[in-house]
């Protein structure tokens, strides 16, 4: 008998041991998730800010869900009045720097419960249309403090205009490219001394300009990236380019 | 036992008749037998008991493990299922031809993916060896369109030490102006795939060229779409959204190609290419095109 019990009681510890050391064995085939490797991205978030906003006391709602005028008024509204400007010195090669010079103005919503149930109501209208952004919500719950949060929907839905951004600086540079070639086209119908040259100088020209948008578009993503990991405590990179990897009609 | 025999010997001290004698020793046998049944069943049932009690314990905790693991099997499929559904580079393969099926010695297969899929617009694509791929695009309101395009990178070199060293050569030189290649090598390093260091530079380039062929279709759908509604779209045709639809459920179906016949090389590399991978890979704009290894 007492053998019998013993032999059950293994069986059955071994299984326990099994349930608890399976699930590890397979995020490690899934990768990084657990153990997210920080080349590159922001790493600079304050961690301890993070979910600070969950304990906010609820606020009244600033705008009325029913009427579209009060939304929009809300959304307009969203700017902070003070402007901050941002100066970016870029140097890329030997001989050329670059200076930026933006200004930029905070969302005085972002944060708060309001804009969470603002986010919330556009982002399933959005959905309601194209249902293929319900994507980006479906890989952010894959996380389980960005799935428990209260700040879901204000990350999707501002997941929705970083792939907006990003479609249209890959726009600009096939633009950008489609001029490149109709130049040097037009440089080859005229040929002189100066043609070979100048269609060098037009080469180097283009490589910058995919620079800049290569940059450009990395430096959105960081910025959202560090937000994320503001709003859920941290994010994983490998999830953050999987929401990066999302498409519907509207950014295609 | 002991108990028939006891009994016995104190009935052969009374002074009885015989026939009581024996309806005496009759009842004292079936009264002893009962004893020796209530005694038997007394054992029996103890036995039984604990054996019942074991085997209820057994049956309880085989019951229990089947329940625990069905329920878990149902979660993780579930789970997996769901995984699968929120891969934005899946692409979702309807019929799967082998090349022995007399299709012209390519294989065929029938696909759709991301928000098209569930829309029944799908793409019936012939792969040739020779790395041609054939395409049927099969689009709402009867519209088919056919289109053959040769894959940019040759089957031949995939998975040889030659396309290994060539493709590290054009990683080198390509880098400086396509910064993209780094963030390539990065994550399929991150995955530690099956001979990941003898073919690193291979499947960078592989993914390059899935990449670069996305650029080329996104620009074609984009000077389809200033040729349909002019540069500010300005220009209305007469059925704007039939137009739309038409040329971006193409696009999407176009786009599905490439990543699948992109992926299959993959995985002829590997042996298996892990779905979340691809998915970040396939996050990753690229701004030029990768030459052909065959003749650089």
């Amino acid at each position: 008998m007492k053998k019998r019990f013993s032999a059950i009681g293994i069986f059955t510890i071994l299984v326990l041991l099994f349930y608890f050391i399976k699930p590890q064995v397979e995020r490690s085939n899934q990768q990084i998730s657990e153990n997210p490797v920080d080349s590159g991205y922001f790493s600079r978030v304050d961690r301890n800010h993070a979910l600070q906003s969950h304990s906010k006391p609820h606020k009244p709602v600033g705008f009325d869900p029913q009427s579209s005028e009060s939304m929009d008024k809300y959304w307009n509204d969203r700017y902070e009045t003070n402007v901050t400007t941002v100066t970016n010195i870029v140097k890329s090669g030997a001989n050329s720097t670059r200076v930026q010079i933006t200004s930029v103005r905070k969302n005085r919503h972002f944060g708060t419960d309001d804009w969470e149930f603002f986010s919330k109501i556009q982002f399933q209208n959005d959905c309601a249309l194209e249902p293929g952004q319900s994507q980006i919500l479906d890989i952010l719950r894959e996380y389980p403090p960005a799935r428990d949060s209260s700040r879901l929907f204000t990350g999707a839905y501002g997941v929705k205009f970083l792939l907006y951004n990003i479609r249209n600086e890959v726009d600009r540079s096939i633009d950008a490219e489609i001029r490149f070639e109709s130049r040097v086209k037009t440089r080859l119908d005229k040929v002189n001394d100066l043609t070979e040259t100048r269609i060098q100088r037009d080469h180097e020209r283009h490589q910058e300009q995919c620079l800049r948008s290569w940059q450009s578009i990395n430096e959105d993503k960081e910025k959202y990236w560090a937000v994320l990991k503001e709003l859920y405590g941290d994010f994983p990179k490998d999830l953050f380019q999987r929401l990066m990897a999302v498409e519907y009609q509207q950014i295609f | 036992m002991p108990v028939l025999f006891l009994n016995q010997s104190t009935n052969d001290h009374k002074p009885i008749n015989k026939r009581s004698a024996w309806a005496q020793q009759l009842l004292s046998l079936q009264v002893n037998s009962e004893n020796l049944n209530v005694f038997n069943n007394l054992f029996t049932l103890e036995s039984a008991m604990t054996k019942l009690r074991s085997g209820l314990l057994l049956l309880v905790g085989i019951i229990g493990l089947v329940l625990y693991f069905s329920v878990r099997g149902l979660l993780t499929y579930s789970k997996n299922r769901t995984v699968e559904a929120r891969s934005p580079s899946k692409v979702v393969i309807q019929k799967l031809d082998s090349p022995t099926n007399g299709n012209g010695g390519g294989r065929q297969w029938r696909a759709s993916m991301g928000d098209i899929a569930a829309s029944g617009v799908v793409v019936n694509c012939t792969e040739f060896a020779d790395g041609q791929l054939s395409n049927v695009f099969i689009l709402p309101d009867g519209i088919i369109i056919t289109q053959s395009i040769v894959w940019p990178l040759s089957p031949s070199l995939l998975d040889t030490k030659e396309y290994e060293s060539k493709a590290r050569d054009a990683f080198e030189s390509r880098v400086a102006i396509e910064p993209a290649l780094l963030e390539f090598r990065e994550i399929i390093s991150e995955y530690r795939l099956d001979d990941a260091e003898s073919k690193l530079y291979s499947s960078i380039w592989e993914v390059y060229a899935i990449r670069a062929q996305i650029r080329q279709l996104k620009r074609r759908f984009k000077e389809k779409n200033i040729l349909s509604y002019g540069v500010n779209g300005s220009e209305v045709p007469a059925d704007k959204n039939y137009e739309f639809e038409t040329i971006y459920n193409k696009s999407r179906l176009e786009q599905s190609v490439y990543y699948q016949h992109g992926k299959t090389r993959l995985e002829k590399l590997f042996g298996r290419f892990p779905d979340t991978c691809f998915d970040r890979l396939m996050s990753i704009p690229v701004f030029w095109n990768p030459f052909d290894l065959n003749g650089h």
